[in-house]
């Protein structure tokens, strides 16, 4: 397969209808530390909340989302955020991994149960990037998606490079508007629905350049 | 900047044509390229060097079919190892059933001694080994005649963009005829088909990303 010195990249396909539940259910996968421990993650707990849904604006249930993050302090979980870039020094919170996944249930519904990340700053030049989770969206009949689910009440988000290069409506589609008849267990709930395709299409990402 | 792709609609899969994106991916701009490829925690893991899915616990009866193993090494873009990483897999059984609440196929019974699916990490060298039965093909859309050709899901965390992906058998003519297959660009088709071995099956996995995939204990 590698014979050549340029390698073929190995091809993506559909995640199918048939993902295991043990691979969402019971797993340790959460964002938030386990139920029942007495560890807390620093920050604003916090609850994306929303629906996938599909070109017929239908909810579509058995979609896997995956959640990536930085912590309260605006540090990435990973090697190779090391902050040697960053003003001050964001501490890593053993308490958090800043890594969930969850499953969508029968109306196309999902609810993220984690702490509003902090932000930080750019890779390059001088903009701060507004707290943000990156969302990876896999179903039946699709491959990978990326977008990402800013909050609505950031005073940071109009400078985020990656807002910023997004004309309106689309940019207003990554922002999760507060919503407060779904605060639960001590934490604030945002709401942001997913549309897959048609005329308020979420714009999507192309992560393989990163 | 590379054109940004658009995604395919897998041809007679109407869930793929009500969900895929109409419109072009978009680009991520380079200040915004900050989210170093996802840790996902790691399971409890090394176990042993082989996971076994072909009997659902020690001393329990093998499954009905055919016990293959399939093997490879996980190498990213630069033909680095990706060790540490996390492998799900998942297949149906020898009837061609999964073991899902939603496969409810009437032609295709449940065998009580398969799950079929399991997770491993990849070794430092970015080997992965595993022990399974040999899915059979099932009919995806009775309607239509589409039958989905044998093939095991994977699902590599940890190494660059996340990688969902399915592994199809050596020589199987439903191959060609399967819209989920044939919608992969031709030239990138056999790197998603096994190879026979006397060693058994073997498909080696090459990751997108320019990430550094950390090791276990980083």
């Amino acid at each position: 397969m590698t014979a050549s010195n340029k390698p073929t990249f190995t091809p993506e396909a559909t995640i199918g209808p048939f993902f295991p539940f043990r691979f969402t259910d019971g797993s340790q996968w959460q964002a938030l530390p386990a139920p029942g421990t007495g560890h807390r993650a620093d920050g604003v707990p916090v609850a994306l909340t929303g629906r996938i849904l599909d070109c017929q604006g239908a909810g579509i249930r058995n979609m896997i989302v995956e959640s990536w993050q930085a912590n309260a302090h605006g540090r990435y979980r990973h090697p190779d955020d090391d902050h040697s870039d960053h003003q001050g020094d964001a501490p890593l919170d053993p308490a958090f991994d800043g890594f969930a996944r969850v499953r969508t249930d029968a109306d196309g519904g999902f609810r993220i149960a984690t702490i509003k990340p902090g932000a930080h700053p750019a890779v390059s030049g001088n903009a701060m990037r507004a707290p943000h989770l990156r969302l990876t969206i896999f179903g039946s009949g699709i491959d990978r998606l990326v977008t990402f689910a800013y909050f609505d009440d950031e005073p940071a988000n109009p400078a985020d490079p990656l807002l910023a290069s997004l004309e309106e409506p689309d940019r207003g589609r990554l922002v999760a508007r507060r919503s407060p008849a779904e605060d639960a267990d001590g934490s604030t709930a945002y709401r942001l629905d997913i549309v897959l395709r048609g005329d308020a299409e979420t714009p999507f990402f192309d992560d393989w350049q990163e | 900047m590379t054109p940004t792709r658009t995604l395919d609609v897998v041809t007679q899969d109407r869930e793929s044509e009500a969900r895929t994106p109409a419109k072009p991916l978009r680009a991520i701009p380079p200040a915004a390229r900050d989210g170093y490829a996802a840790q996902p925690p790691r399971p409890e893991w090394p176990g042993p060097a082989l996971l076994d899915l072909s009997r659902i616990a020690p001393g329990r009866p093998t499954a009905q079919g055919e016990v293959i193993e399939v093997s490879g090494r996980i190498v990213d873009g630069d033909g680095r190892p990706v060790g540490g990483a996390v492998v799900e897999i998942w297949n149906c059984n020898a009837a061609g059933r999964y073991a899902h609440v939603d496969d409810a196929n009437p032609d295709a019974p449940l065998d009580p001694d398969f799950h079929g699916f399991g997770r491993l990490m990849t070794d430092a060298d970015g080997r992965y080994r595993l022990r399974t039965i040999r899915p059979a093909a099932y009919l995806a859309r009775a309607d239509i005649g589409w039958w989905r050709p044998p093939h095991i899901h994977f699902s590599i965390l940890g190494g660059g963009p996340r990688l969902v992906t399915q592994m199809y058998f050596p020589g199987d003519p439903l191959n060609a005829q399967d819209p989920i297959h044939m919608v992969i660009p031709p030239d990138q088709r056999p790197a998603a088909i096994a190879e026979a071995t006397a060693d058994g099956l073997v498909w080696d996995i090459v990751m997108r990303g320019r990430h550094r995939t950390p090791f276990e204990g980083d």
